[in-house]
Formats: C-alpha cells, structure tokens, sequence
C-alpha cells in the first residue's frame, strides 16, 4: 500500500495538469480581484461604465466598492471564491484528469492485477486524489489572503480573525476532500475523459441551483427535511466565516464523513467487479 | 505440493467469458509449462486478448478456474507475472526513465540502476528527456515490455509484442525473449499474427478459435503435422476416408476442413490412390503435393485458405 501511495506521489510531482490548474486557480482569484478593482475605478469615474464588461449598478454609488469589500473582509472574499465554485472548477478538472487517464493511457494494467488487491489500487487513488484536493484549496486560500492583503488590506484583521480562519480553512479542506471523492466515483463510472469531465462540470455549476429549487419544494410542503443541508456543495457555500457554531463544525464532519463513506465504497465495489 | 502441478505456470479448466450472453472465451483448457513459449495463436477477434486479460486478472472470468504456479492463490501469484497486454499502459507525458520509475516505486523495488537495467535491455537507454508521446508505435511496445520484465517476473504474458516494430526491432525482441526464456527460465505465453516469427521461438502451441481451443500441440508435433504429405480436395470426406483405409489400406492420414485430407504414406503412389478413389465415386477436385509451415497448417485447421 505504501508503495503505491509512493507511486501516486511521484506522478503528482511530475504532473503537468496539477501545475496548470493550481496557476489557473490562482489566476482566478487575482482576475476576481482586478475585477473588483476595475468596478472601483468605474464607480469614481476614472473609467468608462462598461469597460471590460464590467458595468457598476446605479444604486451603489454612494458606497466605493473596495469600501465594500473591507467589509466583507478577506474571509469573505475566500467565501465568495470558494462557495462560488470557480475554483472548484479547475479542481475538478484536474482530478478528472488525474483519475481517468490511468485508464486513457492504460496504465491501471500496472498495477490491477499485479499482486494488490483492487480495494488497495482504489484506495491509493483516493487517498492520492484528497491529498491533492487539500493542496489545491490550499493555494486557492493563499491566493486569495495573499491578494486580499494587498487590495483590502488589514483592516479586517483583528483578534478574532486567526480562529476563524483557521475554523473555515479547516472546514473547506473537509469539504474539498468530500467532493473530491465525489469527482473520483463519478470518474470511476464513466472512465471516459469527456463524459467525467461533462458530468463534474454540470455538478458543479448546476447541482447547488438544482437543490436550492428541490429544497424549496420541500418547504412549500411543510417538510423540515432540506436537501441542501447534506449536499457537499451547498454545505461548502454555506460555511460561515466567522464564529462558526459547535453545531455546523458537528453537521460539517457528518456530511464529509457522509460523501467519503459513500464514494468511496460506490467506487471500490466498483473498481472490485468491473473488467479493465 | 504436487509435482505433476508445480510443472505448470498456468493451467485453466474451462475458463470461460461471456459478454452479454456470447462466449467470448468458451470453457478453455491451456496447459502452459514452465519453461515454455507458448504460442497463441487466432484470428482477430478469437478470444485471445480476452484470455490473457483474466489470466492477468484484468477481467473476471464467468466460469472456469485456473491455476497459476499450481497454486489457486492468484492475487499472491501474479506477483510473479508480467504482462504487456494489448497497447503499452505507460504515461505519455513522461520519460521513459520517469515511466519505470513509477512502476519501481510501485513494485517497492530498491535495486540500485534497476530502471537503467531495464531501459539497455530493451534498447531504450538512450531516450533520454524525449517523453513518450514523442515515441514510435516500437519504443512504445519496447517500453510496455521493459514495464513487464521491472518486477524480474517468472512469466510474462504479452499480446501482440511485435505490433509495429520493424524486421530489426522484430529479430531484437525474439532474441530478448530467447535470452529471457533460456538464461532467466522465464515461461513466456505471447499472441501474435506474425506466425513465421512465432514458429521461430515457440515450444508449444494453442490455437483459438471462435472463444474454443482448438488445438494444443509443442513444436515437435507442429513439425510431424507439417511435415510433407499428398492433399487430396474431395466432395466427400467420409467416403474418401473408407476407401483410403478399407481399400487401399492407408491409415496415416487426416481429415480437415473444407472437404480437406492429408496422406502421409505412399505419396509415391499417387495415380494408384486417385484411381481407387475414382472409382469408388468419390468426387477428387484438387491433388497436390504439400510440405507446412505454421501459417499453413493454422489457415488449414481454421479453414482459412492461404
């Protein structure tokens, strides 16, 4: 098992597409920023309404938007990529990428079938695969304090500010991990680079509308029992960033724990029966 | 242990594959001894790929069983194959060096220069920063067949290993396995379409058709069933048979398809053995004198002409 953990490492240092999405992550986060920049200027008049697509509302003129932005604080610029998806993206298609090309290239015959017991090659995978999902969230949240420094500044850093990124990071890598499960089942599935990479990319932009509109539904119907509350997805966009209550940290872990149990055993009983 | 099974690197008892209700491998029976290079041989899409792929445990069989070493144990067995089955499983965005690097730490392999080793003995050494999608379709199979030997493997099953190498690639990969079979006791189970090439360094035969093995013979057999002979074309092959043997009193011949006999004695006698048949009313179409190789013989048994 630690041999193929040693293996799956290897691969991820010389792995091209890991390099490219974490850039790719990081550049999202800084074109996020420039964006709210470029509105700023707009709303002071230093530069056309419209400019680069980007037109500033009427109604919030009184207040610059970098002035909002403070408010919001750099953990509410993080909640806003993260929750948003738009790294999750480029996550998602690195995993695929990093999950189905083992059969792509054929290489899974190296190591199925060579003395290791399929649960043992599926689970080398996974756990490669969250290790990855955790450094990419990583370098998204670096990116997004490291830039947030520099165009909020540290106003909104005080006292309280180190607990309550160290509880929301913590989260959101749970959660990463959980999804990225997700991503590694579904590419288990499929075993086609354009069908998985379809399929993560639909979840991802769509799944969390699609439950919303389920979840109200469900309220029309006088039903306590709300969808959203356990998908991975709308658990991520709803992870508070400040003084997060014992009892979100509590139903946190369970919907982790909840997807992790459940892809990976999808995935394994999967991987044990399908011929490769 | 029984010595009579530990002689065998592999045996399967009626070791079936069905997709969807066909059988694509049909209750088959191999034999394939240590020390041997066994040729499999079949058309495409006989079941020999299929075949390989559950002996290397890529695909569950739906019937039969099989052992590997003579044990039944084969998760822990196959740790004693290498296997190149169907096209190379190597990364394309990586060296060749970086390839083997990945199955060594897959293998927990810690033999010092283990991946340099390799590389000389399949004659990509000197590839050097050149990634794999750069290759030939023959540095490819090259490098899936150094991704086979890494583990120093007791057997290898490869499938179609010659696909795209050139006459010299071709001569260096017979060589390589002869060397690996003699100097290493490798057993070696290898499919191939180039049969003049296989009949250079198989022992022993297998011959796939429709999922069925049809026939398994060594290399000493193929020779006697190659051998020269009179073949005579009839309308009817009972028939002809009772005249050869109740009137003419030959006994060493066989019957094929396509209406097909051989006679191995008495080739001299040619015009005797077609006026007998003549006259019993057997309809002779084709005479002619004959000597095989392997592709003969194999066009002949599947009822392929040349």
């Amino acid at each position: 098992m630690l041999n193929l953990l040693d293996a799956e490492f290897y691969k991820w240092k010389k792995s091209k597409s890991f390099k490219v999405c974490s850039l790719l992550i990081v550049a999202i986060v800084i074109f996020t920023y420039i964006m709210i920049y470029v509105a700023s200027n707009i709303q002071d008049g230093k530069i056309p309404n419209g400019t680069g697509g980007i037109i500033v509302s009427s109604d919030i003129e009184d207040e610059n938007i970098i002035d909002v932005l403070k408010t919001i604080g750099i953990l509410g610029m993080m909640s806003e990529i993260l929750g948003s998806g738009l790294a999750g993206i480029f996550i998602t298609v690195f995993v695929c990428i990093w999950c189905i090309s083992e059969y792509t290239n054929g290489a899974v015959k190296n190591t199925a079938g060579k003395g290791y017991t399929r649960t043992k090659v599926f689970l080398s995978k996974y756990l490669s695969t969250a290790w990855c999902t955790v450094f990419m969230n990583l370098i998204c949240i670096a990116a997004a304090f490291a830039v947030g420094i520099i165009v909020i500044g540290t106003s909104s850093i005080d006292r309280k500010f180190l607990p309550d990124f160290l509880s929301y990071v913590g989260m959101q890598l749970l959660f990463g991990i959980a999804f990225g499960g997700v991503v590694v089942v579904i590419c288990e599935l499929v075993r086609n680079m354009a069908g998985g990479i379809a399929i993560c990319m639909i979840l991802v932009t769509v799944s969390t509308t699609f439950v919303n509109g389920v979840d109200m539904i469900l309220q029309s119907m006088n039903m306590k029992f709300q969808l959203g509350d356990y998908w991975i997805l709308n658990v991520i966009a709803k992870c508070p960033t400040q003084s997060m209550d014992i009892n979100f940290v509590g139903h946190g872990i369970f919907v982790v724990v909840l997807w992790i149990a459940v892809s990976f055993l999808l995935g394994m009983v999967h991987f044990q029966r399908k011929d490769i | 242990m029984n010595p009579e099974k530990s002689n065998y690197v592999l045996r399967t008892n009626d070791l079936t594959k069905s997709y969807g209700g066909i059988k694509v491998v049909n209750e088959v029976c191999m034999n394939v001894r240590q020390g041997d290079i066994y040729g499999f041989i079949g058309k495409n899409g006989a079941g020999k790929t299929t075949f390989m792929r559950m002996v290397s445990g890529l695909a569950t069989p739906t019937a039969g069983s099989m052992t590997l070493f003579g044990k039944t144990e084969l998760e822990l067995e196959r740790k004693r194959i290498g296997s190149l089955i169907e096209s190379p499983g190597v990364y394309p965005n990586m060296t060749a060096k970086e390839n083997l690097e990945v199955v060594r730490r897959v293998f927990g392999i810690t033999k010092k220069h283990a991946v340099e080793e390799i590389l000389l003995l399949v004659g990509l050494f000197n590839t050097s920063n050149k990634k794999v999608k750069q290759f030939s379709m023959g540095m490819k199979q090259r490098l899936g067949l150094a991704v086979s030997l890494m583990r120093n493997p007791d057997f290898l099953i490869l499938d179609e290993p010659i696909n795209g190498l050139d006459p010299s690639g071709i001569k260096e990969i017979r060589e390589l396995l002869q060397k690996l079979n003699e100097e290493r006791k490798i057993s070696i189970l290898i499919s191939s379409h180039i049969l003049g090439e296989l009949s250079k360094v198989a022992t022993r035969y297998g011959i796939i058709r429709n999922g069925v093995l049809i026939e398994e013979f060594d290399a000493a057999e193929l020779n006697e069933k190659c051998r020269r002979c009179q073949k005579i074309v009839v309308d009817n092959t009972a028939h002809a048979a009772r005249v050869l043997e109740d009137t003419l009193f030959i006994k060493n011949f066989d019957v094929l398809e396509n209406h097909v006999i051989r006679i191995f004695e008495r080739m001299d006698e040619v015009e005797a053995i077609h006026r007998a048949l003549v006259l019993d009313g057997v309809g002779l179409r084709e005479s002619y004198a004959a000597g095989q190789d392997l592709e003969g013989y194999f066009m002949d048994l599947t009822g392929d002409e040349k």
